[in-house]
C-alpha cells in the first residue's frame, strides 16, 4: 500500500514514504515524489525510515529522485533511520551505491 | 590421480572422478532423500563434467549431461522430489556418461540409442529445464508484480555467495576444476519486471557458481519526470571467478535472453603458468566494456592528468562506470596474487607412476644404508658408524614420508561398492544395507588398487550366497533386510579390512564333505571347524549349489586368498549357522619397505616382520616342555615352533636357539630359529615360481651386502604352528 506524506513546515521540506517502495507503489510512489520536488525550493528530503517492505524498483525511484534533484539543482537528501541496515544490506547485495549516503556501510 | 600429457585424457580421468562422486551422492540420496548436499554434490558433479566437456567438443556428452544436470537443479530448487525412479535414473544416466566419456563422440549406434531412451525418461523428471528459470520462477511466481524482494531478506540469503565485497578466498564448491573469472554484463530490457523477473535473483544463482564482485549501475535510471516506474533501468557487471564455464553462467540467464543483454567475457584464464599478478589498465577495461569508445580514451589520454577523472570531467563516462572499472582491477589483481601464493604453497599433483619410482628409490636407498652399516659394524670403523647412525634418522623421515605420500583413505575402494551391493540385491530380489566404517582408513594406493577385486569377490558372495531371501529371513525371524559390513580398522602395522553379513553362515560339516566329495581332502579326515571353513579357500571350490550370474564367475575363494597373500596379507573366515559370516582380511599397509628382525636358520637368512614380534628369548634360560613343546611365557603356557624342522633341516640343540615370540592378534607363539641378528629395513621383492609354493614364506629380501633371505609368512606359521602342536 502506497503512503506518502509531504511535509512542507519542516527544513528541509520532507516527503516520508511508509509501508511499502515497492513494484506495487511504485507509480503512485512517482507521483509523490514529483509532487514534492515540484514544491521543495533549494532543498527536500525524503524520510524512508518507516518503509516496511522495499524493492529493486524502489531503490530506482530513489535514484530517479537523485536525478532529478540534480537537474533541478536541488540539495537531496535520504533519511534512512531505523531503516540504515536493512536498505545498506540491499545495496550491498545489488552492488549499488547508497544514494543519500546515509544507508549503513 | 594421474597427470597426463593429453588433455583430453587429463579430462576423462578427472571426469571418471566426478562420475564416483555421483554414484556416492546418488547412493546416499537413495538412504536419505533428504540429503541437500547429496543433491548439491550430484548437481555440481554432473556441472562440471557438462563445463569441461565443452571445452574439448564433447557435444553428445555435454548435451545429455546438462539434462541430467537440469534433472538435479529442479531436485535441488525443491521442484522434482527425490524418488527411488530418481536414483534408478541417476544412476543409469551416470553410467552412459561413463560409456560416452570412453567412447567420446565416436559413440555407437546402441550407445546413443540407450542415450535418446535415457533422455526420454529424464525430460519426463524435468531434465532440459534449466536450473536458473526454475529459481526465479518460483521466486516470481507471484505475477507481474514480481522483482519485489524484500530488503531484509534477499542479502540474507545471498551474502554469503554473491556481495560486493566477497573476494576470491571464498572457495567454490568445485576447487578441483580449475577457476576462471569472468566478466558478466547484464544489461536488462526494461520490461522485465513486468514479466515477473527478478534480477537480483539471477544475480543470487551467478553467485552460487563461485565468487562474485557484483557492481550495478544507474546510469540508465532516468529522471522522475521521464522514468516509466515500472521499468528496469539498472544494469550489472558481475566479476565471476568460477570453475563452472561459460556454459553454466549463460545457463543462469536463460529465460532473460530475449529481452536482456547478457555477454560473458573470460578476463582471467586462471592458468597455473600465468604468473603475471598485473591487470588490464583501467582504460583498457573501459574500452573492452564498451564503456566508452577507443578514439575518447586516446584523446583523454594525452592530458597526463588522472585518466579517471579525466574521462568523467569530459562526461565520456559516469563516476560509477570509473569506480567499477578499478574494482574490477583490484579484483583480478587480488586472484591473480593469491593464485600465486596457493600455486606456490599448496599442493600439486604427481602422477602414481613417479610416486612409485619414489618409493621404490626410497627403498633402494633404505638397504643401501643399511648396507653401509652392516659393513661400517663389520669392520669396526667408528667413523662410518657414526655417520651410519646420522643417517639412519634421515632414512627413516625419507622412508615414512614417501610411504605417507603413497597413502590413500580405503573410501575411494569402499565408495564403489555401494553400488555394486545396491545391483545385486536388486537383481537377487534380496534386501541389503550396507554399512561402511573406518572408511577413512588410509593404505598404499597400490594396496587399494590390488583389493579391489579380492574385496568385490567376496562382497558378491555375501550377498549371493551369505544373506538369505526377504522370505527366508522373516521365516527365520530376521529382518527382512539383511546387512553387509565393510569395515577397516588399522592393527599395529596392518589394516584389518572386516566383510560381514548377517546372512545364514557357512555350514562347515558341509563344506567339509564337498571338499571331500571334490577329493581336496580324505573322505574321513579330521579336521577343526577352522580347518573345514578353511577349505573355502582350496582351488576349485564351491559351495553353490548351482553357479549364479553373480558370484558364479569361475573366480574362486582361492583366487582370493592368492591375491591377498601376494600383497603380504592375509585371510580368514568365521562364520556361525544362521548368525553371518566375517571375512577377515589383514593388508599391511604399505607393500614397498618392511621392517623386520633377520635371524638364522640353518645357515640362511630369514627377516620376521617386526609388526608380528612380541619378544625375543634365550631359549636357555626357559623353562619348557620339549614333548609338548610348550613353555612357560611369563606364567603364560607358551607353544613353540621350531622352523628347522618345518623346514626339514636337521635338528638343532634347542638351547642353543633363540626363540622369537610372534602374534598374529588372534594367537601367540614361539618360532624357534637358531639366532637372531638386527633390525633390519628393506625392500621386499616378489619370490621366484620356485619359493612361490613353499609354506611359510612370504617374499624375498636382498640384505645389505648382497645375500639373499627369505620374508617369513608369520600369519600362515602361527596357524600351522598352533595346529602343530594340538596333535
Amino acid at each position: 500500500m502506497a503512503s506518502s506524506r509531504f511535509d512542507a513546515g519542516v527544513a528541509p521540506p520532507t516527503l516520508s514514504i511508509e509501508d511499502e517502495l515497492s513494484f506495487q507503489t511504485a507509480a503512485d510512489i512517482r507521483v509523490s515524489l514529483m509532487d514534492a520536488f515540484d514544491r521543495a525550493s533549494g532543498e527536500l528530503r525524503i524520510d524512508v525510515s518507516a518503509v516496511g517492505s522495499f524493492d529493486l524498483t524502489g531503490a530506482q525511484l530513489l535514484y530517479a529522485a537523485g536525478r532529478t534533484a540534480e537537474e533541478r539543482g536541488i540539495e537531496l537528501t535520504v533519511e534512512y533511520g531505523g531503516n540504515a541496515e536493512r536498505f545498506a544490506k540491499f545495496y550491498r547485495f545489488a552492488g549499488l551505491k547508497p544514494l543519500g549516503g546515509e544507508a549503513a556501510d | 590421480m594421474k597427470v597426463h600429457d593429453d588433455p583430453l585424457e587429463t579430462f576423462r580421468e578427472e571426469a571418471r572422478e566426478l562420475l564416483t562422486e555421483l554414484e556416492r551422492a546418488l547412493m546416499q540420496l537413495e538412504e536419505d532423500p533428504a540429503d541437500a548436499d547429496s543433491v548439491d554434490s550430484a548437481f555440481r558433479s554432473l556441472h562440471t563434467i557438462k563445463g569441461s566437456g565443452n571445452m574439448f567438443d564433447l557435444d553428445q556428452l555435454v548435451s545429455f549431461a546438462h539434462i541430467v544436470e537440469s534433472v538435479f537443479a529442479r531436485v535441488r530448487d525443491g521442484n522434482t522430489p527425490v524418488s527411488a525412479e530418481l536414483v534408478e535414473l541417476g544412476l543409469q544416466a551416470r553410467d552412459h556418461i561413463g560409456a560416452l566419456l570412453a567412447t567420446g563422440d565416436a559413440a555407437a549406434e546402441g550407445l546413443l540409442e540407450e542415450g535418446a531412451e535415457l533422455e526420454k525418461r529424464l525430460l519426463a523428471l524435468g531434465g532440459g529445464e534449466d536450473a536458473a528459470g526454475a529459481d526465479a520462477g518460483a521466486a516470481t511466481g507471484g505475477g507481474p508484480a514480481a522483482g519485489a524482494t524484500e530488503p531484509a531478506e534477499a542479502p540474507a540469503t545471498t551474502a554469503a555467495t554473491a556481495t560486493p565485497d566477497a573476494t576470491p578466498d571464498d572457495p567454490d564448491a568445485d576447487a578441483e576444476a580449475e577457476e576462471r573469472t569472468y566478466r558478466v554484463t547484464f544489461v536488462p530490457g526494461e520490461d522485465l519486471f513486468r514479466t515477473g523477473t527478478n534480477p537480483l535473483l539471477l544475480i543470487k544463482e551467478l553467485g552460487e557458481l563461485g565468487s562474485a564482485l557484483v557492481m550495478g549501475f544507474t546510469d540508465r535510471v532516468p529522471s522522475l519526470d521521464s522514468m516509466d516506474p515500472e521499468a528496469c533501468y539498472i544494469s550489472w557487471d558481475i566479476v565471476l571467478t568460477s570453475s563452472a564455464g561459460e556454459n553454466a553462467i549463460r545457463d543462469v540467464f536463460i529465460f532473460v535472453e530475449g529481452n536482456s543483454e547478457v555477454s560473458v567475457q573470460l578476463i582471467d584464464e586462471g592458468s597455473v603458468l600465468d604468473t603475471d599478478i598485473s591487470y588490464k589498465r583501467l582504460g583498457e577495461i573501459l574500452v573492452e566494456r564498451g564503456d566508452i569508445a577507443a578514439g575518447d580514451l586516446e584523446q583523454a589520454m594525452g592530458s597526463r592528468d588522472y585518466l579517471g577523472e579525466t574521462l568523467v570531467e569530459r562526461g565520456y563516462i559516469t563516476p560509477e562506470r570509473v569506480e567499477s572499472a578499478l574494482q574490477e582491477q583490484q579484483y583480478v589483481r587480488r586472484i591473480r596474487e593469491q593464485r600465486q601464493v596457493t600455486e606456490t604453497t599448496s599442493s600439486i599433483k604427481v602422477s602414481t607412476e613417479k610416486l612409485d619410482s619414489l618409493v621404490n628409490l626410497v627403498g633402494e636407498f633404505v638397504s643401501m644404508h643399511a648396507n653401509l652399516t652392516h659393513r661400517a659394524e663389520t669392520r669396526e670403523d667408528r667413523e662410518f658408524i657414526a655417520m651410519g647412525e646420522q643417517m639412519e634418522a634421515l632414512v627413516r623421515d625419507l622412508r615414512d614420508l614417501s610411504i605417507d605420500m603413497h597413502m590413500v583413505p580405503v573410501d575411494i575402494l569402499f565408495s564403489g561398492f555401494r553400488r555394486l551391493v545396491r545391483d545385486l540385491a536388486q537383481d537377487l530380489g534380496k534386501e541389503v544395507a550396507l554399512q561402511i566404517e573406518g572408511s577413512e582408513t588410509e593404505l598404499d594406493k597400490n594396496v587399494i588398487d590390488s583389493l579391489k577385486d579380492p574385496l568385490l569377490h567376496i562382497i558378491r558372495n555375501s550377498v549371493d550366497h551369505g544373506l538369505e531371501t526377504p522370505e527366508d529371513r522373516r521365516a527365520a525371524g530376521k529382518d527382512p533386510q539383511g546387512t553387509v559390513r565393510l569395515a577397516a580398522y588399522y592393527a599395529g602395522t596392518n589394516v584389518i579390512i572386516e566383510v560381514a553379513d548377517d546372512g545364514k553362515g557357512i555350514d562347515a560339516e558341509k563344506v567339509k564333505a564337498k571338499a571331500a566329495e571334490r577329493g581336496i581332502i580324505a573322505a574321513d579326515a579330521e579336521l577343526s571347524e577352522e580347518q573345514m571353513l578353511d577349505l573355502i579357500f582350496s582351488p576349485g571350490f564351491s559351495t553353490a549349489a548351482a553357479a549364479t550370474n553373480v558370484s558364479g564367475r569361475g573366480v574362486g575363494m582361492d583366487v582370493v586368498k592368492q591375491n591377498i597373500e601376494k600383497l603380504g596379507g592375509t585371510v580368514r573366515v568365521e562364520s556361525r549357522p544362521a548368525k553371518g559370516t566375517r571375512m577377515s582380511l589383514r593388508i599391511p599397509l604399505t607393500l614397498a619397505i618392511v621392517e623386520g628382525l633377520l635371524a638364522r636358520i640353518a645357515g640362511g637368512y630369514y627377516l620376521i616382520n617386526l609388526a608380528y614380534i612380541v619378544e625375543c628369548i634365550d631359549m636357555q634360560a626357559m623353562e619348557r616342555n620339549a614333548d609338548q613343546r610348550i613353555i612357560d611365557f611369563r606364567g603364560e603356557v607358551l607353544p613353540y615352533f621350531d622352523l628347522r624342522r618345518f623346514f626339514g633341516f636337521p635338528p638343532a640343540s634347542v638351547e642353543q636357539s633363540q626363540l622369537v615370540v610372534v602374534s598374529n592378534d588372534e594367537r601367540k607363539i614361539g618360532l624357534l630359529v637358531d639366532s637372531i641378528h638386527d633390525n633390519y629395513q628393506t625392500v621386499i621383492k616378489s619370490l621366484s615360481k620356485v619359493f612361490e609354493r613353499v609354506e611359510g614364506i612370504s617374499g624375498a629380501v636382498t640384505l645389505g651386502d648382497g645375500t639373499p633371505a627369505l620374508m617369513l609368512d608369520v600369519d600362515r606359521l602361527v596357524r600351522v604352528g598352533a595346529e602343530e602342536v594340538k596333535e
